[in-house]
């Protein structure tokens, strides 16, 4: 090693603490993007992998009236170009079990061995064979949807019995959620049965009334209009089904909010390698002046500090790649069991930790750079000059009476104003991304609380075939009611600005009073049509624009009278007459029902079960606690965040406070020669830490709240819109806990000055 | 009365592979009120000397015992109270710390030593003008010159009426007008509170207000001449 380079590793080599804590920084940044970059990668490549193994379908189509199957057959057999079908019967049932009652839905299949189209993946047990027999969805083990267990199912008032041979995983359900239609995959207790499909006709007296096709992308409209004939209700194409949405939005989280944070974080590390290569480089200035003056170009000098460079660099970036690995891995298993059963596939992907070290490098490098360029374009004489400055902020005479120790804690803090700013700052921000998650989960839970409330319906009854409007008010009013609200309920695609989405589509007179609608623009007009903000948003659309919406091969036009919030829903809502094109103006599929007490829930969802043609209900109550329970575990995954930040605020403050302690190791050797009892000392320290840690807390609200916000844009983007709010209690929380992680950051200033040695530091410190 | 009294002392120091024997098996015995000057050349273990005896630095072997104290039998805790109390230390670089005014720096000193704020002041006061700096009590070190400093130094270490002050190169950077005035003020506390001085200097014409002045040589002290 060249003398130059020996000597420059020494002197860094004596900062060896501060330079892991630096890395360590440098890692944690790297470690967030590869883990959002990478867990994007393994979330679509595991989707991906899955649709394909299965043979996902291309189009789910719905009939609203059962229909038989002849019929069905005889439409798609004259339709070209379909690859596969499967026809299938499909019913919303009650599982029984163990005295309880849980949602469930039956497939009936023609051969559950099928591999063509929807393959079932056996997990356990084997596939029916015969009748009576039966296969349920993975993951409701607990409620005793299992293999090997007689279970009991009621349907449209008949009772389906199976023995359950098997379990197995399907992509049209990784997660099973009662609310279907919901944007958000709500979490409960949901059975799927695939059962024979003849047997199951036979029980209940229906032909088919789903259809899978699998067909070529450009050639899906063609088969949807080829059945005409049929009375389709619901169409969705693969990328709108549940499945797909659900695992998009959860590779579009990774791919935004992660590299996101490690933006944030790397600008907390180069802040950090900057202000300590500043401090070494500046205090250097005189030797490098030497080196100049004995003939060394600024080319070497500056290679000598840059190698010290890259050597942090790597350090941080092999742990950084680690990290970012095992945090992918954590990640993703919490993920998959939030979401189901579904085998995640780890693909072989270098871009992300190529970019990762491309990211790193770079920081690392130009942060390291620029102070080693500053002093290298000094001339020789200003190089020998040069004196690092060391400047007092007087703190006025109004302290001097207190203990000499406190007030040295209390100057101390304030000796190098630029530079104390500029610690504040960091650790601040680093506070701020901590409480941002505070803020994010707040906001988004509180919203969503909000937006439950304005649901002013107790129950919701789906029926298994249209009916009259004026026979579901008439059929549905009870004493305990105080009103029922027919609508038809339809599936299908929204074109409008140029872009096409899937769509829930209500038809309903009366909606309006099924929920205080919080309008976005325009008014709540049905005859024209109120759609959803996030549909707004998707497709480029705003009031007045011209919009198309289709169901099957059936279409309508119309204009955007209103944008609504709604973070459940992608709907459109229209009244009856307006939808007409789409279904039969006088039909309804369901009604919403209000009670006067809502004590009556479960007496009248019984009731309402047990009637003829009531292929559902859904508990309003029920929803909420199904939100309960995905931000239950939503929560756990923020507060966790929230910790880990605060420890990234903490390794931020103790690299930055151990910085300055080191800088007075022979301050703290003089205080030990007077004698200068260690709680003192300690005292003194704490002083300066609790400052540091009270402004950089302080500071790290309004940073939370500025996080929060530009968090909630890239949420909106890729999950839902929700207004930032920042509740006295998070603020609260940001500043307590981001005070108490920076006080805690003093255990290691604490340490290093406890172990020092008096002698040894006086001596060297008194050479140099 | 002997306050210091050392006995066959070794101490040496790794430098890489090689250990240097600083001092060895040097022996020395101050009486309380005495004012020695230690000299040798550099290197030969006068600083060392000094740290061992203000209990910042630990012997190898031998008998160390100041103001009837065992050091080598004290905790860290305890030599920290020893030097609080009884030690009166003055840095050849006089390690003031920086963020203290000067007459704050003399109070350091004085901390959990005097009792009562007005007290404590008014000592440090009284010593900084001693050294002549009663009009540079406001400030900061860096706003003085290296003289200055050294005085605030040796007033921190005076202020504390020790019983024994360990100065190195005490009057390395005053003049002779304020080198005299320095060490007549070091012969009034010797006489008037009977502190005992231990210095180690380069500088011959401080014999004159010595008692005694030893050599450092090969690690063995001897009586100079």
């Amino acid at each position: 090693m060249k003398p130059i380079t020996k000597s420059v590793v020494r002197k860094l080599l004596k900062m060896k603490w501060r330079m892991m804590a630096i890395s360590l920084v440098v890692s944690l940044a790297m470690a967030m993007f590869v883990t959002g970059l990478y867990s994007a990668v393994i979330f679509d490549h595991s989707m991906e992998t899955f649709i394909e193994e299965t043979n996902f379908p291309d189009v789910f189509i719905r009939l609203s009236e059962p229909v038989d199957q002849s019929i069905a057959r005889d439409a798609l057999e004259n339709t070209s170009n379909i690859r596969s079908y499967s026809l299938r019967l499909k019913l919303d049932s009650i599982f029984h079990h163990g005295g309880e009652e849980y949602p469930a839905v039956i497939i009936g299949t023609e051969d559950p061995k099928r591999e063509d189209i929807s393959k079932l993946l056996l997990k356990d047990g084997a596939l029916f064979s015969r009748e009576g027999e039966g296969v349920v969805v993975s993951g409701m083990e607990d409620i005793g949807a299992k293999e090997g267990e007689r279970s009991r199912f009621t349907t449209l008032g008949v009772e389906v019995n199976v023995t359950v041979t098997g379990t197995v995983q399907t992509a049209e359900y990784i997660f099973a959620s009662p609310i279907e239609d919901a944007m958000l995959p709500l979490p409960g207790n949901f059975v799927v049965l695939f059962m024979d499909l003849g047997e199951l006709q036979e029980s209940t007296g229906l032909g088919i009334n789903d259809i899978i096709v699998k067909v070529d992308k450009d050639k899906r409209e063609g088969v949807v209009d080829s059945l005409g004939t049929l009375s389709v209700s619901e169409v969705v194409y693969q990328e709108d089904h549940p499945s797909v949405v659900f695992m998009e939005m959860g590779a579009g989280k990774m791919r935004n909010m992660f590299p996101l944070f490690s933006v944030i974080f790397m600008v907390v590390g180069v802040i950090s390698i900057f202000m300590t290569f500043y401090r070494v480089v500046m205090n250097d200035s005189r030797y490098i002046g030497v080196l100049m003056a004995l003939g060394y170009s600024r080319f070497k000098i500056a290679l000598a500090y840059l190698n010290f460079g890259v050597v942090l660099a790597t350090v941080g970036s092999l742990v950084g790649l680690l990290l970012g690995f095992l945090f992918t891995m954590g990640i993703m298993s919490y993920t998959i069991t939030m979401i189901g059963d579904i085998r995640v596939a780890y693909p072989v992907a270098p871009i992300p930790f190529v970019l990762g070290l491309i990211f790193s490098y770079g920081s690392v490098l130009v942060s390291v750079g620029i102070p080693i360029i500053v002093i290298t374009r000094k001339t020789v004489r200003q190089a020998l000059d040069h004196k690092p400055k060391t400047r007092i902020l007087t703190v006025g005479t109004a302290f001097s009476g207190i203990k000499k120790t406190r007030l040295m804690g209390l100057r101390n803090t304030f000796r190098n104003p630029a530079r104390t700013a500029l610690t504040v700052f960091v650790i601040g921000m680093s506070v701020g991304i901590a409480g941002s998650w505070i803020v994010v989960a707040d906001s988004a839970w509180g919203y969503m609380q909000e937006q439950v409330d304005q649901d002013t319906w107790d129950l919701r009854v789906d029926l298994s075939r249209p009916i009259p409007r004026e026979n579901v008010t008439g059929r549905f009013e009870m004493e305990e009611t105080e009103y029922v609200i027919p609508f038809s309920y339809m599936a299908g695609q929204i074109i409008g600005g140029g872009n096409s989405e899937n769509v829930n589509i209500v038809a309903s007179d009366g909606i309006l009073e099924t929920r205080d609608f919080e309008l976005e623009s325009g008014s709540l007009d049905l005859s024209r049509s109120v759609i959803t903000n996030k549909l707004a948003t998707e497709l480029g659309i705003s009031v007045g624009d011209r919009i198309t919406i289709r169901v099957g091969p059936k279409e309508m036009n119309t204009t955007v009278g209103g944008v609504v919030y709604d973070i459940l829903m992608q709907a459109v809502y229209v009244d009856g007459r307006t939808a007409s094109p789409l279904t039969n103006e006088s039909n309804a599929t369901g009604a919403y029902i209000k009670l006067h007490d809502k004590k009556y829930t479960e007496t009248v969802a019984e009731e309402l079960e047990d009637e003829e043609g009531v292929s559902k209900v859904t508990i309003q109550d029920d929803i909420i606690r199904s939100m309960d329970e995905t931000f239950g575990s939503a929560m756990g995954l923020l507060y966790f965040f929230f910790v880990i930040c605060l420890v990234i605020a903490m390794v931020i403050a103790a690299s930055a406070i151990i910085i300055s302690t080191m800088e007075r190791d022979l301050e703290f050797a003089t205080l030990e020669t007077l004698g200068i009892p260690k709680g003192q000392v300690i005292g003194s320290m704490l002083i300066e830490i609790g400052i540091l840690g009270i402004i950089s807390a302080l500071l790290g609200v309004p940073f939370a709240y500025l996080f929060g916000k530009l968090f909630a844009v890239v949420m909106e983007d890729i999950l839902y819109y929700f207004p930032v709010f920042f509740a006295f209690s998070a603020m609260l929380m940001t500043f307590f806990f981001g005070f108490l992680f920076v006080l805690a950051s003093s255990i290691f200033p604490i340490r290093y000055t406890s172990k020092l040695d008096i002698e040894r530091t006086i001596r060297e410190r008194t050479a140099n | 009365m002997t306050l210091v009294e050392i006995g066959d002392l070794h101490k040496s120091y790794m430098t890489g592979d090689e250990t240097t024997h600083v001092l060895r098996g040097t022996d020395l015995c101050l009486k309380k009120g005495e004012m020695v000057m230690v000299m040798g050349p550099s290197g030969s273990g006068k600083t060392t000397l000094l740290n061992l005896l203000g209990g910042i630095d630990s012997p190898d072997s031998g008998v160390l015992v100041v103001d009837g104290l065992r050091l080598s039998e004290l905790g860290r805790k305890e030599l920290n109270r020893f030097r609080r109390e009884r030690i009166g230390f003055i840095f050849q670089f006089y390690n003031l710390i920086p963020t203290l005014t000067a007459i704050e720096n003399v109070e350091l000193g004085l901390e959990n030593l005097v009792q009562g704020r007005k007290e404590s002041r008014k000592r440090a006061g009284k010593y900084l003008a001693m050294v002549g700096l009663s009009d540079k009590g406001g400030n900061y070190p860096q706003e003085l010159s290296g003289g200055e400093q050294q005085r605030v130094a040796i007033a921190r270490a005076l202020a504390k009426e020790p019983a024994l002050v360990l100065a190195d190169e005490p009057t390395g950077n005053l003049d002779e007008e304020r080198e005299g005035s320095i060490m007549n003020i070091m012969k009034e506390l010797q006489n008037k509170l009977g502190m005992t001085f231990l210095i180690v200097s380069h500088n011959t014409r401080l014999r004159k207000y010595m008692d005694r002045t030893l050599l450092l040589r090969h690690g063995k002290l001897r009586e100079g001449s």
